[in-house]
């Protein structure tokens, strides 16, 4: 028998029992549903979080200040007292030849206020390399430059919306903003950044809120915040303060943050064990600091992703193989209920192989149609969930084809048995029943 | 083995049923030859064998045991495919409850065996099987919209489509009243006359004498073989019959 025949054959049996046909095709259909909403939510979710790592920059290390307790911070209290400090910027930078940039970041805090009005923000003292290692882009003016940080030059460069906030549609180079009770003039604009919407992998603040000013004269003009090391006791204490007052060189000058970037995402690893290596030196075996992968961030964020997928791989399993059952159970009955139509075919001249094939090719045609339709359903379902979750789906034309290769080997498995089965028939016997 | 206008040559034909653990001989050694052209009868009572008979003369069971050449070529050894193929080309079924497919019109009823042909038919042949049972005008009428006489004739032209070697019947006029049934036994004779060997498996003795030679069958053997002496024309039968009318149909 030809196969275009019994796949025709198999669409009138479908067409002549549709609410029969329906109800067998539910499983398939939920199940492949669930694999297209799943498949593509994971990959949303996937594509979402290379985004906001890649806004880090996947060839960088992150070196933050990190706040100790108990008697680690009394032991730190003697031996690096600092935490991360301006030194150890420069040390990198001298002795890890590897590193193609090395940029301290210094938090500072102080009121900012243009003309009078205080402004939201966060002010930032760093270097000139900041915006190359943070893959941002200066829309007016100019960045920072090495002249401002040795000069300790009060120049500012400030983030999209505090020019709004500030300066809204007016030129804002060359105004001033006050820091604290410092006058800073306005260099340039940064670029403004849309921060991808929806669930956060990785912490990013929002950058349009930053102020920057060169790092020499956020540590010469500010009190630097130093979370680390306030001593319980009054004596350490007064011993801080006076250490605070009397203005150590810059070296000594705690920091937050040290960003180092090298040449190639692979060598990520071995600056951060270099690195590593070289503070807990420097800071006497006090790990007062943590070193921070965005590339790493990468990797775990995608091993996340891997035991998302079995998992939801599993529920979609489950869900086909019960809709796989049902597939069977059904197509058994109607093995039974069309016996003598077997056993007519037979006399006619079909051959066990051409009845297997048959009620194969059926259950093929209801797990296919089943797949398209739970496609569909599918499709709508991830549009619904971007549409109230906020969440991003991304629907893969691989992820489709792949859910109807496994609709339709649904239907070969569990059409298997029902089409022996009906192999199985005896003609003779088939056509004697009433 | 050469079969010299002999269509059908059995020999020592057994078919053995397990029944649970006791073993059922169904047919204890038929040897019976039915010439090209013949129109024979198969008579017995219910459990005699004669229902055995049919299903290996139509391909559709393997013989126990003896041999069958259908047209010269060896049927009791071949394998399920080739019996399939056998069943489609040499053999044409017509059955006492007319069997066809509810769903498919008279013609893709008739067109069924072509499904499963190995060679290709010409187009028009369901029609032109049609035909011949006097039924084309009704190619596109479904069996629930055709009476008893009718459906029988769109089986029997189902049964013819593939020109078959013989035509093998079992109990062809059992569901169906007088003179439908008579009017069945007319086309058999007619077929028959045109050539065509027909093997009609009945108990009614009158279906029978339209034949030309009766086998009883019993106890899974042959009991006699002989030719119908007082042979029935359906034609003169249907003469003699009340006109239809009276009746409802």
């Amino acid at each position: 028998m030809k196969i275009w025949s019994a796949i025709l054959t198999g669409i009138s049996e479908l067409m002549a029992h549709k609410l029969r046909s329906l109800l067998t095709m539910l499983g398939v259909i939920f199940g492949i549903a669930s694999v297209i909403a799943m498949v593509s939510i994971g990959a949303g979710a996937r594509q979402e979080a290379l985004e906001q790592i890649r806004l880090l920059g996947v060839d960088v290390v992150h070196i933050n200040r990190k706040s100790l307790t108990g008697d680690l911070a009394l032991k730190a209290q003697q031996d690096s007292p600092q935490g991360l400090t301006y030194g150890d910027a420069l040390a990198l930078k001298k002795f890890y030849s590897s590193a193609q940039r090395v940029v301290p970041v210094c938090r500072v805090f102080g009121e900012v206020r243009a003309r009078g009005q205080g402004v939201p923000s966060k002010v930032f003292g760093t270097t000139a390399d900041y915006p190359i290692v943070a893959r941002l882009d200066i829309t007016e003016g100019r960045f920072i430059d090495e002249h401002d940080v040795e000069s300790r030059a009060h120049v500012c460069v400030i983030g999209s919306e505090i020019k709004r906030t500030a300066f809204f549609l007016e030129n804002a180079t060359g105004r001033t903003l006050k820091i604290g009770n410092q006058e800073f003039v306005v260099i340039g604009v940064m670029e403004e950044r849309s921060l991808a919407g929806g669930r956060k992998v990785v912490s990013l603040r929002d950058i349009n809120e930053d102020i920057y000013i060169p790092i020499t004269a956020a540590m010469d003009e500010f009190q630097i915040y130093v979370e680390q090391a306030i001593p319980s006791d009054y004596r350490t204490f007064r011993q801080l303060l006076a250490r605070l007052r009397e203005r150590p060189p810059l070296e000594k000058r705690p920091i937050t943050q040290i960003i180092l970037q090298v040449g190639d995402q692979r060598e990520t690893w071995e600056a951060a064990r270099v690195a590593s290596r070289m503070l807990e030196q420097r800071h006497k075996g006090i790990v007062d600091y943590e070193v921070a992968i965005p590339a790493e961030l990468l990797r775990q964020s995608q091993q996340t992703q891997r035991i998302f997928n079995i998992v939801m791989g599993a529920i979609a399993s489950i869900s086909l193989v019960v809709g796989g059952i049902g597939i069977m159970n059904i197509m058994l009955a109607t093995v039974s209920a069309r016996a003598r139509e077997i056993g007519i075919r037979r006399c006619v001249g079909a051959s066990r192989a051409d009845i297997a094939r048959q009620f194969l090719l059926e259950c093929l045609v209801i797990t296919s149609i089943g797949g398209l339709l739970g496609i569909a359903l599918g499709v709508e379902m991830a549009r619904l969930i971007s549409g109230y979750a906020k969440w991003r789906t991304i629907v893969s034309g691989q992820a489709i084809l792949l859910s109807l290769i496994v609709a339709m080997t649904t239907g070969i498995v569990f059409g298997l048995y029902p089409a022996v089965r009906a192999a199985k028939i005896e003609p003779m016997e088939a056509l004697r029943a009433e | 083995m050469s079969h010299d206008g002999r269509v059908v040559v059995t020999e020592d034909l057994k078919k053995d049923y397990l029944a649970g653990a006791v073993t059922v001989h169904a047919l204890r050694g038929v040897s019976v030859d039915i010439d090209q052209g013949e129109m024979v009868a198969i008579m017995g009572p219910s459990g005699s064998g004669k229902t055995t008979l049919l299903n290996l003369l139509g391909c559709v069971d393997r013989p126990s045991g003896g041999h069958y050449w259908l047209e010269g070529e060896d049927v009791s050894q071949m394998g399920d495919r080739a019996l399939s193929r056998m069943r489609n080309e040499k053999i044409g079924f017509v059955f006492q409850t007319f069997n066809l497919l509810p769903r498919l019109n008279a013609a893709d009823n008739v067109r069924l065996p072509l499904l499963y042909s190995y060679h290709r038919r010409p187009r028009q042949a369901p029609l032109e099987a049609l035909k011949r049972v006097g039924l084309a005008d009704r190619a596109h009428h479904r069996p629930s919209q055709l009476s008893g006489g009718e459906q029988q004739r769109v089986a029997i032209a189902r049964a013819l489509v593939m020109q078959p070697t013989i035509l093998l019947a079992d109990e062809p006029t059992g569901n169906l009243d007088s003179r439908s049934g008579e009017e069945i036994m007319l086309v058999f004779q007619r077929l028959n006359r045109e050539g065509m060997t027909i093997l009609i498996v009945t108990h009614d003795s009158n279906v029978a004498q339209h034949t030309s030679r009766i086998v009883h069958v019993f106890d899974g053997q042959i009991t006699s073989d002989g030719p119908v002496e007082r042979r029935l024309l359906a034609e003169e039968v249907l003469r003699s019959m009340p006109k239809r009318g009276a009746e409802s149909e």
